[in-house]
């Protein structure tokens, strides 16, 4: 017992006392299934607009979304949707460039991004949106009744100056946002199945 | 920069960074001039960790090195979280790694005052989440152990979880502090019970009482039995469903009974007759408890299935609903129609594929009944076989025509019908051009080489299959993990000719990065490195991962391998994680058995041979040590004790003497063998296992008994999957004693050398094909095996000895698993001459009339080493070892053994029923004085059958065999006609 009690109080301080001097630049945020996440992932896909926290959402939020992200590789990699072609890669590589607003090269930089690890996150996006267009399609297949009872439940997106639009002129709106968001809770609860048969781990940035 | 010095700080402060919060850094990399890697204050100095730092002193900082580290580091599954620090340190940066050990939970510990027994709380814990959940699942199994409680009666039960981190080793315990409370009492019993008008009846006893503890479980149980009774009673659709509120104390509930008697269902039947044995099953109302259209819709399906495998074609089945007054009745009316018989079974208009060859695909048979699902299905088989031979727009219609009954002789209701497949073959289709796009790895002429398909040759889409499952694996094996390879076939000329082309999308190549190996504990890294084919810098194949697996496994080190690719850093690198988890190394067995078979046995003053019966119990214990010093190096002893019957047996001075009334015993441990094996794989790093075995073994035999010590050494090799090759040194020592036959009838090389030492080299080469060892059904063994014996190298006799088997097996049926087996075994021998003074019993030697010593000539064999044939490996129509010429019987029927052998079998194997199966054989065989004296024509036969039961450890065989030509044992003494063997594994 007082063995243990010891091993304990060493382990505790060496977690605890850090040289202020010294600088964190890594460390691992989250494991899904053994695989790491670290804060320098986080950090680039942050630049690279692939996980969106919301303002102030900090860590926990985009660590979330980076999980999720991990997630979805995994389910890719198991079934692997067709390799993206030369030229689809090139294009994804300069939308993300883009979305950087000209500071790719900073970001390359302080995050530790190379050239090569550009284009693989840029092949990951394509065979996710590859395998979740397979997978899930592009649009739900709605019954008139469910189109209807989308209709009725959100009146607020079908009313213009005080007044609701007939059914028969909404209907091709009221399909496409039902089936958007049909799609949407397809999609979520395929997430809340993907996290509850994958062991994640988010790690707390405990020193 | 920050600002040197050493200011710490509490790292509680810490534990709010932010993700932006961390190393600016600069637009020039630093250099490294220090790493160093701790773990809960001490710097890791373990070689495997350090292997996977991919950040050196000297190097400039690189963000993506770090981030490589850290995957590698988190992928040995040791650690929740690596943390990589950076320091100024002379002109550079130091780099510090701080590694986080993770704490698996090992362990589940329940405290406080539990109400329930542990043993059930862990049992309903362990069945959910193992016997050590993860430690992020620690809310999910508190609110199961919460709802446990509630369901067992204490609604009032506090439970807390919490993580307690163990140290050195790192592990944790999922520890729980319960409080249950009191356990509710049911207070009051609510029972409701309606029939299927929603009119109260009398409750009957649901099983639920007041006063008893509530318990969930036991509650639904108790219904369970209600509902059951009610079903039994004719309610098939019976429900009964409960609910529960307790009082705030948590002390009372009250429980409330639903009871749904539903109708009392009758099912009926009218029209054409269901035997009874079939009507439960095939309506299973009972069964299901419910009586809902889909499951009587279902029903009737099922019936009319059922009708049409046998014949009736026409069958029809409707069912009807009839409720009144609380009571459903449902009436199936069948209406089974003629029954079709097969009269014949006719292919017309194939050109291409003979009659015979179509007619073996189709499973109707003439006299069968006739049933559209197999019709259909062989003319499928049919048109699957044209495409395979390129005929492309082959079309295979199926007729059923009537035969007319002219003569009255089919009986009523039945009809006769020829089944006919008219087949419309049209022009073949041949391969004009294989083309491939794409490919920038392998070349035309690599990717040729792997098609099963060429121009010129009938088109079939099975080969473009294959070929496209070819190239798949090819570039899988190069690490083309994501490789697409999709063939497209355009026809031209009226669809003659079939253009093909593979369009291959290679994808990038996966490198292989590190191989990291863990949970060895007492193997050695180079033990596992040596099996593994994949290597760092080389590309992740396929196969080369899949058999490194196997290689692996194979050792029989370990109780599990696992292989896995762990990607890091995004790029096409991958770290290989080699996990393996050790067997026990000490192993032990033991085992028992029961050995029966004919022997010959002296009788009566003249000693002539009887066959007799016997069994032989037998037992063995086994100890072996694996893996010694981490080498895969083995050590076993191994005994093997039966119990034999005692035997009249001739003394030295040629009197016969009745072991078993001179000893006062009938049995005795008086067989036995103990080896002793040292095993060495892949000695001096080469190829070949060394094999060090030491025997001690007491063998009875049918005209003697000996005792042998042997010392032996061998060196063996695979030569590939099929081809094996041994060679061996062997020192034995052999005494012969209790011989059943008089000096005068022991051969002289037995009479020289009662006890003789023996020196001799051997090799062996090996080709094995079978499927499996014990008991195969496809494949050949061969055996080719030459022994050198010579005084030069120690031996006090010296002879060449050659032994050749072949055996072949086929498998005839596949549905009732149905074997053919062959099997040959030739053996010729030859003795070196040998001049050896007589010696009397005090060892002076013997000088003749003339007074010159008598010396004998020998060129035999000894006894252990001459051949003998007869028994229940061999001819089974024969005791053991009784197979012989007149050279090699002595006069009293016992087998001297000799220089030469044969010995054909033949031998079908037929599954009967489950693990049972049956065998019928011819073996035949002789043993013969001389190697030159091999004549096949005085083979001996017998012929049998007998029965196999496939249990676990092999077969367990009883045959029984019947000589084909019956001759004199002895003088005036018949053979018997059979003999009964008992024992385990194939004959072959």
């Amino acid at each position: 017992m007082i063995k243990r009690t010891l091993w304990l109080c060493v382990s505790v301080a060496s977690f605890v006392v850090v040289d202020a001097s010294q600088q964190l630049i890594d460390r691992v945020v989250a494991r899904v299934d053994g695989y790491a996440l670290t804060l320098s992932d986080l950090r680039m896909a942050i630049a690279l607009g692939i996980v969106q926290p919301p303002p102030g959402g900090g860590e926990a939020v985009g660590t979330d979304q980076l999980v999720d992200r991990q997630l979805v590789l995994a389910e890719v990699s198991r079934f692997a949707p067709p390799e993206p072609s030369p030229a689809a890669l090139d294009r994804e590589v300069a939308a993300l460039a883009a979305q950087t607003g000209g500071r790719l090269p900073d970001i390359m930089t302080s995050t530790g991004l190379t050239d090569a690890r550009l284009r693989e996150i840029a092949r990951d996006n394509l065979r996710i949106e590859a395998y979740v267009s397979q997978r899930f399609g592009t649009s739900a297949q709605l019954t008139e009744e469910e189109v209807l009872e989308y209709y009725r439940f959100h009146p607020e997106e079908f009313t213009r100056d005080g007044r609701l639009t007939p059914f028969g002129e909404a209907e091709p709106a009221a399909r496409q946002r039902a089936a958007a968001e049909r799609r949407a809770a397809t999609l979520a609860q395929w997430m809340r199945d993907l996290r509850a048969r994958t062991e994640v781990v988010v790690v707390g940035s405990r020193q | 920069m920050p600002k040197p010095g050493a200011r710490w700080a509490l790292g509680i402060g810490h534990w709010a960074l932010g993700i932006f919060c961390c190393a600016p850094v600069a637009a020039q990399s630093p250099l490294i001039t220090d790493v160093r890697v701790e773990q809960e204050g001490r710097v890791v100095s373990e070689r495997l960790i350090l292997g996977l730092i991919e950040t050196t002193a000297g190097e400039p900082l690189s963000l993506s090195e770090v981030r490589e580290t850290i995957s590698h580091l988190t992928s040995l599954n040791r650690f929740e979280d690596v943390q990589v620090y950076q320091e100024p340190a002379g002109g550079g940066v130091r780099l510090r790694y701080l590694l986080l050990p993770l704490h698996p939970v090992d362990r589940m510990e329940f405290r406080g005052s539990l109400g329930l027994s542990e043993d059930e709380i862990r049992r309903v814990l362990t069945e959910r989440f193992g016997a050590a959940p993860p430690a992020g699942r620690i809310e999910e199994v508190t609110d199961v152990l919460r709802t446990l409680y509630r369901g067992r009666g204490y609604p009032g039960a506090q439970v807390t979880g919490r993580i307690e981190e163990t140290h050195a080793p790192d592990r944790a315990t999922m520890a729980f502090e319960v409080q249950s409370g009191a356990r509710a009492v049911i207070a009051r019993l609510e029972v409701d019970e309606v029939d299927s008008l929603d009119r109260r009846v009398a409750a009957g006893d649901v099983g639920v009482r007041q006063g008893d503890s509530y318990d969930n479980a036991a509650v639904l149980q108790a219904l369970d039995g209600y509902t059951a009774s009610l079903r039994a009673r004719g309610y098939y659709e019976a429900r009964a469903l409960h609910s529960v509120s307790f009082e705030p104390a948590g002390t009372a509930a009250t429980v409330r009974v639903a009871v749904d008697r539903g109708p009392l269902v009758i099912i009926a039947f009218a029209g054409d007759l269901l035997p009874p044995a079939d009507r439960e099953r095939l309506v299973p109302v009972r069964a299901e408890g419910s009586a809902d259209e889909d499951l009587l819709e279902d029903a009737g399906f099922a019936i009319e299935e059922y009708l049409r495998a046998r014949g009736y074609r026409d069958a029809a089945v409707e069912h009807t609903r009839a409720e009144k007054d609380g009571t459903l009745t449902i009436t199936f009316r069948v209406d089974r129609g003629a029954r079709y018989i097969v009269d014949d079974v006719v292919v017309a208009q194939n050109e291409a594929i003979p009659a015979v060859e179509l007619l073996r695909l189709v499973r109707v048979e003439a006299g069968g009944p006739f049933v559209d699902r197999v019709v259909s299905a062989g003319a499928a088989a049919i048109r699957a076989l044209y495409r395979a031979r390129g005929f492309t727009r082959v079309a295979v219609q199926s007729a059923a025509i009537e035969v007319p009954d002219v003569e009255n002789e089919t009986a009523p209701g039945t009809r006769r019908v020829v089944v006919r497949f008219g087949i419309t073959e049209g022009p073949p289709t041949l391969v004009s051009s294989v083309r491939f796009k794409g490919q920038t790895v392998l070349t035309e002429a690599q990717l040729s080489g792997l098609m099963t398909t060429a121009p010129g040759r009938p088109y079939s889409e099975a080969d473009v299959t294959a070929a496209r499952d070819r190239v798949d694996l090819e570039y899988r094996n190069r690490g083309y993990e994501s490789v697409a390879v999709e063939p497209s076939v355009t026809t031209t000329d009226s669809g003659t000719r079939a253009d093909i082309v593979f369009t291959i999308t290679e994808g990038p190549q996966v490198i292989v990065d590190h191989v990291i190996i863990i949970g060895n504990e007492r193997t050695s890294v180079a033990t596992i490195e040596r099996e593994l084919l994949i290597k760092p810098g080389q590309p992740l194949g396929y196969s080369a991962r899949i058999e490194s697996q196997q290689r692996l496994a194979a050792l029989g080190l370990f109780r599990r391998v696992a292989i896995e690719e762990l990607r890091h850093g995004g790029e096409p690198r991958r770290d290989v994680l080699v996990q393996v988890e050790e067997a026990p190394p000490t192993t032990i067995g033991y085992g028992g058995g029961v050995e029966g078979g004919t022997r010959l046995r002296p009788t009566g003053d003249s000693g002539q041979a009887e066959e007799r019966f016997e069994l032989a119990p037998r037992g063995f214990f086994e100890v072996g040590r694996r893996n010694l010093w981490g080498k895969n190096r083995s050590i076993n002893l191994f005994g093997r004790v039966s119990l034999r019957s005692r035997d009249i047996v001739l003394s030295e001075g040629g009197e016969r003497i009745d072991r078993a009334s001179a000893d006062g015993g009938g049995y005795g441990f008086n067989e036995y063998r103990v080896l002793a094996t040292y095993r060495e794989p892949k000695v001096f790093d080469g190829p070949a296992d060394v094999l060090v075995t030491g025997i001690l073994d007491q063998a009875i035999r049918s005209s003697f008994n000996f005792i042998t010590r042997e010392a032996r050494a061998e060196a063996g090799l695979r030569v590939g999957p099929r081809y094996s090759v041994a060679g061996r040194y062997s020192y034995e020592h052999t005494r012969l004693f209790d011989e059943r036959f008089t000096d005068a009838e022991k051969p002289l090389i037995d009479r020289v050398f009662p006890q003789v030492r023996i020196s001799k080299f051997s090799s062996t080469v090996i080709r094995d094909t079978r499927n499996d060892a014990l008991d195969p059904d496809v494949g050949s063994l061969l055996v080719a095996d030459t022994q050198l014996a010579a005084r030069v190298i120690g031996s006090e006799v010296g002879f060449t000895r050659t032994f050749l088997e072949g055996f072949s097996f086929y498998r005839l049926s596949a549905a009732r698993r149905t074997v053919l087996a062959f099997g040959a075994r030739v053996g010729a021998a030859h003795g070196f001459r040998r001049t050896v003074a007589r010696v009397d019993p005090t060892g002076r030697p013997i000088t003749g009339p003339d007074g010159a010593p008598i010396a004998d000539v020998v060129q035999d064999l000894p006894a252990s080493e001459r051949f003998f044939a007869g028994g229940d490996t061999t001819v089974r129509g024969f005791s053991l070892d009784r197979l012989g010429t007149d050279a090699t019987i002595s006069p009293t029927g016992f087998p001297t053994g000799g220089n030469g052998v044969v010995v054909l079998n033949t031998e079908l194997r037929v599954a009967l029923v489950g693990s049972l199966g049956g065998v019928a054989f011819v073996d035949a065989g002789n043993v013969f004085l001389r190697a030159t004296d091999l004549d096949l024509g005085a083979l001996r036969a017998a012929a049998g059958f007998g029965l196999r039961y496939r249990s676990p450890i092999g077969p367990i065989r009883l045959d029984l065999g019947f000589k084909l030509d019956r001759r004199e044992l002895a003088p005036g003494r018949l053979e018997r006609r059979s003999v009964l063997h008992i024992s385990l594994g194939q004959a072959f």
